[in-house]
């Protein structure tokens, strides 16, 4: 039934999920790319967010991406070590679902989820194009990341939360080019890892006006023997963006305790 | 107090499948759980989850402490929700899916007040099949 579900909400939506691997949407082009000087800047004004509303989505439960995650079923090619990885983990999503002990870094440390896992908490993200950088405004955190547009990317920067962004405009896309990203991060709510060198594409390309969608790439031989890729659909949204969600240890050790500690005892 | 269950099979009419941030292994996605007559006690306005706290009478005259999780604020917003759209002493039929240990919590879904307004917690999950009265 499940299944069932998803399968209807799928093809009711057209939402894909962040980790099927798909045909590549495009080839993947250089980063330091230059448009046409006279090429119109593509509008990818306003606040986007999942197509249900201004949170849920991404790698939800029942997504049948999600569900096969570190499964024989499961089409990501891991590279051995990647595979025993996740199904190590202790994600609160996905086949291995489990509320109890949880080795999700946000979840555990309040760690920064980083990209392209950013896109699956469920809150909105908002562009602002300028000529030189175009920043990407996350509501959950809420956090800023700067894409420097039209240049290369320095020589081996180091590994960090967010990496070093890069970007440039073919036609109606925007193809932002990351590297040097920590390996601390998860890919997705279900775990998946990646290496400190993740190669990430994402293309972001506005279907219509209350819609956009993201095509991602994933080069990262450590961790993946080809690449991968993946996609998801954004719905325009009204009105939320202004709220941020803060990640406040805090007040999840107070949510564990009169939540998550109860729901998970054993059956009395 | 009615308990109703509405069966397992549900259609996703939106994608409701999106719930909590955390997953919802502890909670029971194929039932739902409703309480015609909860009293709010307590809300709780916060991230990772705001919580909405209520008592509702058993059919023993027993009065039952419930809490129960909702979306963080910047989910609630958008769909209409303030802090102050449930206060204590309100009284509301509550629609939630219930904790699988059967302790007093749950996963909210929607809240429908006395005049028929309804606030929604996640888009709405539709019954394919009959409800089916648990007491």
């Amino acid at each position: 039934m499940r299944n069932l579900m998803m399968a209807a909400a799928t093809a009711l939506l057209g939402v894909a999920a962040l980790c099927a691997a798909g045909p590549r949407p495009q080839a993947a082009s250089q980063a330091n790319a230059k448009p046409a000087a006279s090429a119109p800047i593509p509008d990818l004004s306003g606040d986007w967010g999942n197509p249900v509303g201004a949170g849920g989505g991404g790698f939800v439960i029942g997504d049948p991406g999600d569900r096969k995650a570190g499964t024989p079923q499961d089409p990501t090619p891991y590279q051995p070590w990647a595979l025993a990885k996740l199904n190590s983990e202790r994600p609160e999503n996905g086949p291995h679902a489990t509320f109890e002990n949880t080795t999700d870094p946000r979840l555990k440390y309040c760690d920064p989820v980083g990209v392209p896992r950013i896109y699956l908490v469920p809150t909105q993200f908002r562009f602002v194009q300028t000529p030189d950088i175009v920043y990407i405004l996350y509501q959950y955190g809420p956090t800023w990341r700067p894409v420097a547009m039209n240049r290369p990317h320095r020589d081996d920067p180091d590994p960090t939360w967010w990496g070093e962004s890069v970007g440039h405009y073919e036609g109606d896309t925007l193809v932002i080019d990351t590297i040097g990203l920590s390996d601390k991060t998860w890919l997705d709510h279900v775990g998946r890892p990646h290496s400190d060198e993740l190669h990430l594409i994402e293309r972001f390309r506005r279907i219509d006006k209350n819609t956009l969608q993201m095509d991602l790439t994933f080069d990262d031989p450590k961790a993946y023997t080809k690449t991968w890729y993946g996609k998801k659909i954004f719905a325009i949204q009204h009105g939320g963006f202004d709220d941020a969600y803060a990640c406040s240890m805090s007040e999840y050790e107070h949510f564990r305790q009169s939540i998550v500690d109860p729901v998970t005892a054993p059956k009395k | 107090m009615k308990r109703i269950s509405l069966l397992a099979a549900v259609l996703l009419l939106a994608a409701g499948a999106a719930m909590a941030h955390h997953g919802t292994a502890g909670y029971d996605e194929t039932n739902m759980t409703t309480f015609g007559k909860a009293t709010i006690t307590q809300i709780e306005w916060a991230n990772p989850h705001c919580q909405i706290h209520f008592d509702v009478t058993n059919d023993k005259g027993v009065v039952e402490h419930w809490n129960v999780e909702a979306p963080p604020p910047s989910m609630l917003a958008p769909r209409q929700w303030t802090r102050k759209s449930l206060q204590a002493g309100d009284m509301v039929k509550i629609e939630f899916h219930a904790a699988k240990n059967g302790a007093p919590f749950g996963i909210i879904q929607r809240v429908t007040f006395a005049d028929g307004r309804i606030l929604r917690a996640y888009p709405d999950r539709e019954p394919q099949q009959s409800q089916q009265s648990q007491q």
